[in-house]
């Protein structure tokens, strides 16, 4: 068994009077691809959130790389993960700017972010849209600048939530292309999916959330013979 | 209707003659109103941030008192401060009646709650996907304040001029606390209160003309603002 890149332990979550999610203890491990489904409502974007500490969640203790995350070294932590968002916001200003901004974050030289810019700029082949205001772009567009600026960052691990939704297929190739040459990296990726099938097809393990409990954790070929309770969830 | 012929082609002559006491009025008006802004900004802007960022108590009723404060007529902001400034008032020793400086905090008073509430309007419809993205971007929380600051800029200066054009018109504040003084402070709206009732319809009219140009380019202004924002 690898070790794990990120785990987690006790991780309740009230809004309001409801439980949204409780969850005694979640491993991920490292260099793996890792699928996390359940119904809507059933937590997935929450977890992810808790996990990657944009959302707070008092009594938990999650670990990063062995070590425990605490107030002195969430922000480190937060810079060794990405993310990719369904519906991705981009700043109004140009593509350029949108994906040096998390290299700025990270007080890089000018030399060195426009050397990794101009490469992500080339991986996601968007060079002809650097100077135009990520406003006026398509939806495959966004998604592509969203993608490049996560990766400009080199993260060790990657959270991807939901790649299908309001994604043409070209993008959805293009998502799944850049989980395989990641993981080729050793990055360790979790994707959250609907679609069972694409979760069989990328993920090493698939993990079940259902009413905000962690129901099943297995490799999906184990999983295919659930299969019929699993689309249940789903 | 000759009257009306002659008092336009009368403000017409002045204002291209640039008549001194036209002008004078004109700078005094924008001067103040441009200070008064410019203070309540400087207030009301870090104030939204504050009331954005923080959980307390009584924050709900704090928006609401804001919200409230909108509607404020002027006449009763001015008969606030005149009850504090007035020689009988707890700050009466500071000589600030009949002054444009009385004027200022009247009309600091008047641009505060719509440039808090206005900003804070901005802050709260788009700071949540804004900062959640920053910070997964690996930005710390001071960097994401920051981009978010950014990012509604033009929203900001949309309640900024919102209130320079509030400020600008009021009649209010500036003829209670101003007294409408010839020179010290008289402003567009008590100057053309003034004329209309002694009778001297073109002057009142040049400066009313001024006033609603002066009008029209802020929302000029605060058309383009909004077009750069999308």
């Amino acid at each position: 068994m690898a070790a794990a890149i990120i785990s987690g332990e006790n991780i309740v979550k009230y809004y309001g009077e409801e439980k949204i999610l409780d969850i005694e203890e979640v491993v991920i491990e490292e260099g793996l691809v890792l699928a996390l489904m359940g119904p809507n409502g059933s937590g997935k974007s929450t977890l992810i959130k808790i996990l990657s500490q944009l959302e707070e969640c008092k009594q938990s203790k999650i670990y990063f790389q062995g070590e425990l995350v605490t107030a002195k070294n969430r922000l480190a932590v937060r810079r060794k993960i990405g993310f990719i968002w369904q519906d991705p916001l981009l700043y109004n200003t140009s593509v350029y700017e949108n994906i040096a901004l998390s290299l700025k974050f990270r007080d890089l030289s000018e030399e060195k972010i426009n050397t990794k810019v101009g490469e992500a700029l080339t991986r996601l082949n968007i060079n002809k849209l650097a100077n135009k205001n990520a406003k006026q772009l398509s939806g495959g567009e966004k998604q592509k600048v969203s993608i490049a600026r996560t990766l400009v960052a080199e993260p060790e691990l990657i959270f991807i939530d939901e790649p299908n939704t309001s994604l043409d297929i070209d993008s959805i190739n293009l998502v799944e292309e850049i989980i395989a040459e990641e993981v080729e990296k050793g990055v360790s990726v979790l994707v959250v999916t609907h679609n069972f099938y694409q979760a069989k097809s990328l993920a090493d393990e698939v993990l079940v959330l259902k009413e905000g409990r962690l129901v099943d954790q297995d490799r999906p070929e184990n999983l295919s013979i659930k299969e019929e309770g699993l689309l249940k969830y789903i | 209707m000759d009257y009306i012929i002659q008092g336009f082609s009368e403000a017409l002559r002045l204002i291209l003659a640039l008549d001194t006491e036209v002008l004078e009025v004109a700078m005094l008006s924008f001067f103040l109103a441009s200070f008064s802004t410019f203070l309540a900004a400087c207030l009301g802007i870090p104030f939204s941030f504050l009331i954005s960022q923080y959980d307390f108590k009584g924050k709900g009723l704090l928006i609401t008192v804001l919200n409230t404060l909108l509607s404020l007529p002027t006449v009763v902001i001015g008969l606030l401060v005149f009850t504090f400034i007035s020689n009988r008032g707890p700050l009466g020793g500071l000589n600030l009646l009949f002054t444009p400086q009385g004027i200022i905090i009247g009309q600091v008073i008047l641009a505060l709650p719509i440039i808090t509430t206005l900003s804070l309007n901005t802050i709260l419809e788009s700071e949540e996907q804004i900062i959640k993205t920053a910070l997964s971007l690996g930005a710390s929380k001071k960097q994401a304040l920051f981009i978010l600051l950014k990012e509604i800029r033009f929203g900001i200066l949309g309640a900024v001029i919102t209130a320079f054009g509030r400020v600008v018109g009021e009649v209010g504040i500036s003829m209670m606390i101003g007294g409408n003084i010839r020179g010290v402070t008289r402003t567009l709206t008590t100057a053309i209160a003034l004329e209309t009732s002694r009778g001297e319809f073109g002057f009142a009219l040049s400066l009313g003309i001024i006033l609603m140009s002066l009008s029209l380019v802020i929302n000029l202004i605060l058309h383009s603002f909004q077009a750069g924002d999308t």
